[in-house]
């Protein structure tokens, strides 16, 4: 993996020294200027000073709650987050996300599924700052501009609420969009149940893939959403 | 042990109804029938029958004559005997004779006699008394025999009854439906042992068995003697009864705990053995790494690597299905549903097991349209993990794995096939018990005896089922399906 022309500055939180003794040199020999904190308050004296790019943050944090710590920083930027936590349940990474984080991955993780989700997060905050007008990316092209999808070089026809999460499966491809920020997507928050997005994304994987025997682009996340497998 | 002084009362809610198919057992339910009624007022019903066939006498004496009136009421004693009992006959005889010489024979209205019908009268009473009397006593013999057989029936049938309870609690109530058909308004009380009361009244009996006294019935009104040595006959076979489903109490909580034991020493060597496999490869290889690198070329260093990866991950499943299984044994599962598409999860699985799958032969063959289920996906995706890692760890590299999808009676079927060598038909039962590892493996055990056990459990919480077939093909192969239910479509 070629280091990145503009080193990214990244904060990584974590209390575990292990964790930061793998991590800081991996993703320096990525490219990227690497930070650590060990605390909460830490993190935050460190993001002040520093004004990184991107957090990864453990959420296992010993002096400050791990989403207190997302809403902390959400105050002061919105430099793309990743989440790292060992608690398994659904309810929990929900929260983290709904608090502003963008992804997560839990422990234990492969070091390559945190590389790919940590670049996801910053190619992410580069788009929206370029205010891209397509998409593209694992065949799947979408102009903005022209409200237009294509898969494999076929157009495919979608409904407006499709369109919509598509989309917004698209801006952040690669890492994980709740149902809730589906919903909001599509129907602006007049509609709260989940079903409705599952419905709608069964209809969009049927389009893009009719014939059900190629590995699908959309990804499942149980219990908390879904994500779009964007270039890798 | 019993709870002391429990009272029971009636009627209790769902009672024992006496067995539908037992028509005599339907008569037995009440001690009351055409026949006894009758005998309760036998000296009125044998006067009636006197009065009767002295009226028929009187009305037919022409074309009967002497004889055939006299012969007319020998038959009704016959009939009061065979009906009423002894007692009824000798007292209908003497009655006979008296209505028939007074009534018919002339001089009418009077009880004096002609001289040549001294003989036949004396011989008329001597009949009447004789045949009334064997008649009234084998009739009597009879009744008491049937009496007899049904209150054995009726025992019998209480102590089939009671045979079934399974609790104290159960046998007493049951006990109760029983005594209540004897005398309406018993109650029982249940006591320890230790506590005997003091004395039993005239409408009471005491229960007690090989362990002591159990308790009191205690009787609404008096009870006849017959009722009572009914009662008494139902309280013995109750008070064994519920000795019985005291023991069987014990027992069970005993087998509980002794199972409990032997399943924690299972799953303590299991987790010295099995947690102890993938460390030790882990330390041996990183070790190798930190102190002998320079003498290790990047292929050799690259595979050590890949061994430390994969039983790390070996690790993390084997805790994952670890706390799966303690949570389904303590029955601690939060049962999270929700709907979605059973294809959803084959693919996550498939993904999560990217690396693993890469270069072996598989195949996906979901079929369409196919139904929702309603259960936690992220548990589910755990079971189909599990399912998927023992198909990757007993089949060669070249052995082809069919991920499957279907529709059938049972609801929706997820199906998890691959053509190894399969697994012998002796050991399919016990493949989902806890800790047991298959000798089929061909060389080195991988799997830890977990997965499947947990795989089953899971599925059973969601009222699932799961099946395996072995061999499916040509003698070999294993297919290991899922079974859920359709989830209603709202």
């Amino acid at each position: 993996m070629p280091p990145l022309p503009n080193p990214y500055r990244v904060l990584i939180v974590d209390d575990e020294p292990q964790i930061l003794r793998v991590l800081r040199p991996v993703l320096t020999s990525d490219g990227y200027d690497v930070e650590s904190a060990e605390t909460g308050q830490e993190s935050l004296d460190r993001f002040d000073s520093g004004k990184p790019d991107a957090v990864i943050l453990d959420l296992g944090l010993p002096d400050i709650d791990g989403e207190e710590v997302i809403r902390r920083l959400r105050e002061r930027s919105d430099a793309p987050i990743v989440v790292l936590s060992a608690r398994q349940e659904p309810e929990d990474k929900i929260a983290a996300l709904d608090a502003g984080a963008n992804d997560y991955v839990h422990k234990p993780f492969h070091m390559g599924e945190l590389s790919a989700r940590l670049r996801n997060a910053l190619r992410h905050k580069d788009r929206q700052r370029a205010q891209a007008s397509f998409y593209e990316g694992n065949h799947l092209r979408i102009d903005f501009a022209a409200r237009r999808a294509s898969y494999k070089g076929r157009i495919i026809h979608l409904t407006r609420k499709e369109y919509d999460i598509l989309c917004m499966l698209a801006e952040h491809a690669g890492q994980v969009v709740t149902h809730k920020q589906l919903l909001q997507a599509a129907w602006n928050g007049a509609m709260t149940d989940h079903q409705y997005v599952r419905i709608y994304v069964g209809r969009i994987r049927q389009k893009l893939n009719p014939d059900e025997t190629a590995a699908p682009i959309i990804l499942t996340e149980a219990g908390i959403g879904y994500r779009l497998i964007g270039a890798e | 042990m019993l709870q002391p002084f429990r009272v029971f009362h009636t009627p209790l809610p769902g009672g024992v109804d006496a067995p539908a198919d037992d028509a005599r057992a339907r008569r037995m339910a009440s001690l009351d029938g055409a026949i006894p009624f009758l005998r309760r007022h036998r000296f009125i019903a044998a006067s009636a029958a006197i009065a009767l066939a002295t009226k028929g006498g009187d009305l037919w004496w022409e074309s009967l004559g002497h004889r055939g009136v006299s012969l007319f009421f020998i038959a009704a004693l016959l009939c009061i005997g065979a009906l009423l009992g002894q007692n009824a006959a000798l007292y209908g005889a003497v009655l006979a004779f008296a209505c028939y010489k007074y009534f018919l024979v002339p001089p009418v209205h009077s009880f004096a006699m002609h001289a040549p019908d001294i003989l036949a009268f004396t011989v008329f009473l001597l009949v009447g008394l004789s045949v009334g009397g064997l008649a009234g006593r084998l009739s009597d013999r009879a009744h008491a025999a049937t009496e007899r057989s049904w209150e054995l029936a009726r025992l019998l049938n209480a102590s089939k009854d009671l045979s079934a309870a399974i609790t104290p609690e159960d046998a007493a109530a049951r006990t109760l439906a029983h005594l209540d058909r004897i005398s309406p308004g018993a109650h029982l009380t249940l006591h320890e042992p230790a506590q005997a009361p003091e004395s039993i009244g005239g409408d009471a009996i005491a229960l007690g068995a090989t362990r002591g006294a159990l308790g009191v019935v205690q009787f609404g009104s008096a009870l006849s003697p017959k009722r009572r040595a009914l009662a008494e006959g139902l309280a013995e076979i109750a008070a064994i009864a519920m000795e019985r489903a005291a023991l069987l109490q014990e027992i069970t909580q005993a087998r509980v705990i002794s199972e409990r034991e032997g399943l924690r020493t299972a799953m303590l060597s299991s987790l010295s053995h099995d947690l102890r496999t993938p460390i030790a490869t882990i330390l041996a290889s990183s070790s190798t790494l930190a102190d002998a690198a320079s003498r290790l070329g990047p292929a050799q260093k690259q595979d050590i690597a890949l061994a430390i990866q994969e039983e790390a991950q070996r690790l993390n499943r084997y805790i994952d299905n670890l706390i799966e299984m303690t949570r389904l044994q303590s029955g601690a599962i939060n049962l999270r549903k929700s709907l979605f598409d059973p294809r959803d999860i084959l693919d996550a699985t498939l993904d999560r097991n990217k690396a693993r799958c890469a270069g072996r032969a598989l195949v996906k063959d979901y079929a369409r349209g196919l139904p929702l289920i309603n259960a936690d996906p992220v548990l589910l995706e755990q079971a189909l993990n599990n399912v998927l890692d023992n198909a990757l760890n007993y089949t060669p590299a070249s052995a082809r794995i069919i991920i499957g999808a279907a529709s059938n009676a049972g609801g929706v079927e997820l199906v998890i096939e691959d053509d190894g060598p399969g697994i012998p038909a002796d050991e399919q039962p016990l493949i989902f018990e806890r800790f047991f590892r298959g000798k089929n493996s061909g060389g080195a055990v991988n799997g830890v005896g977990l997965g499947l056990s947990v795989t089953r459990g899971i599925a059973e919480a969601f009222d699932g089922a799961i099946t395996i077939v072995s061999p499916v093909r040509d003698g070999r192969g294993t297919r290991i399906s899922l079974t859920f239910p359709a989830a209603a479509q709202d």
